[in-house]
């Protein structure tokens, strides 16, 4: 990699913390499917060279994809809106229960406080009622100084075996 | 043809080295009827994301060549993980559809538009053969040209095979649960890749 490559890619991090985190933690795989708030993280993750960035068509491909990298012993993450969060369940909950692979979802958590649209609102009032029923640990991160919960979020998913989900805030995934 | 005529020429034809992932079901039942002795894992459940764990597996270990084998019910349930194949295009993966319209293990339901989808259409469709090879033999001896073809070339690859419907009951249950099957997985897996000098991330690390 070029030094001008290198400065932009660490001053890319630098501008992401959350990307930090992940190669902090050795993740080598990020799928993603975007929502308007997941746009800057998925642009960094886009500049950082020890992750390989897969888009996918549907957000249960990222999960599926994930379990595989797991299994072949890779940490890898999804990166989507609570949407994709929810149509995953099932995947989900045979990834939990089932193999007992570990990947993270780094999700966009839509509908909350001073989010502002109407379609949005039934996922933040089910999401985490979702998550429970399944089993599947999560972690809200509200603001740019809980993007620690991230890295803390891999190290849990690869002790317990199995998906843990942080659910992020507008500010979190802006990086601050 | 038969499942087995299908899961011997395979065997015949894939390297040992080759990694083989099973969707579940007949699938699974054939590849494991065949006696290889690839690695293999057999994903069991869910449903309908047979592609993309293969294709997870594929890009997280380049150096290993992986096969997929995959019923039709299963790749139907979710047709846009091919579109992530063409996405990700990886040289190392390649796949091989057992088409016959029936969800076997069910009790022989048909599939939705049973025997009309064109998966080879729908991958090529989906650019899938950016730098892969798709494959649609339709004469039985056209198969075995096919899976060499593909198996020689760089994927992504895919191969649409008719096989007979074929009573397929669930099989009783064997003597290690999933988790058991992935941690043995796992460990030969491991094992293999630290010879070969390549890294393994354990989970505490």
């Amino acid at each position: 990699m070029s030094e001008g490559a290198q400065e932009g890619s660490a001053s890319l991090l630098a501008r992401h913390p959350m990307v930090e985190q992940l190669v902090a933690a050795q993740v080598e795989i990020a799928t993603s499917l975007p929502d308007t708030w997941l746009v800057p993280l998925m642009n960094a993750i886009d500049e950082t060279p020890s992750i390989r960035h897969i888009r996918v068509a549907r957000e249960e491909d990222g999960v599926a994809i994930s379990a595989g990298a797991s299994l072949a012993g890779v940490r890898a993450v999804v990166v989507c809106q609570s949407a994709g969060l929810l149509l995953s369940v099932n995947a989900l909950a045979g990834f939990a229960h089932h193999h007992q692979l570990p990947m993270v979802l780094v999700v966009a958590h839509r509908g909350g406080l001073g989010d502002g649209y109407y379609y949005h609102v039934y996922k933040q009032r089910v999401a985490t009622k979702v998550l429970d029923a399944v089993g599947i640990p999560y972690h809200i991160v509200a603001s740019a100084d809980e993007i620690h919960i991230v890295g803390d979020a891999i190290r849990e998913s690869n002790l317990h075996r199995r998906p843990v989900a942080v659910l992020c805030g507008r500010e979190a995934l802006r990086g601050g | 043809m038969r499942r087995d005529v299908l899961a011997a020429q395979l065997r015949e034809i894939l390297p040992p080295d080759d990694v083989v992932i099973c969707g579940l079901g007949t699938a699974s039942r054939t590849w494991r009827n065949a006696g290889a002795e690839n690695l293999c894992y057999y994903i069991s459940d869910p449903m309908g994301i047979a592609t993309g764990f293969a294709l997870g597996f594929a890009l997280a270990r380049p150096s290993l060549d992986v096969l997929l084998m995959v019923g039709d019910g299963d790749l139907l349930m979710n047709l846009g993980a091919l579109t992530d194949v063409s996405e990700a295009a990886p040289a190392n993966l390649r796949v091989v559809v057992l088409f016959n319209g029936k969800y076997e293990t069910g009790g022989g339901a048909r599939l939705a538009a049973e025997g009309r989808v064109d998966f080879a259409g729908i991958a090529r469709a989906s650019s899938f053969e950016r730098q892969g090879s798709i494959f649609r033999p339709k004469a039985k001896s056209d198969v075995r040209p096919a899976l060499e073809a593909m198996r020689a070339a760089p994927g992504p690859g895919l191969v649409v095979v008719d096989v007979e419907p074929e009573p397929s009951p669930y099989a009783p249950e064997g003597p290690w649960a999933q988790v058991e099957r992935k941690a043995i997985f796992q460990h030969r897996l491991k094992a293999r890749l630290v010879e070969r000098g390549e890294h393994w991330l354990d989970p505490t690390a």
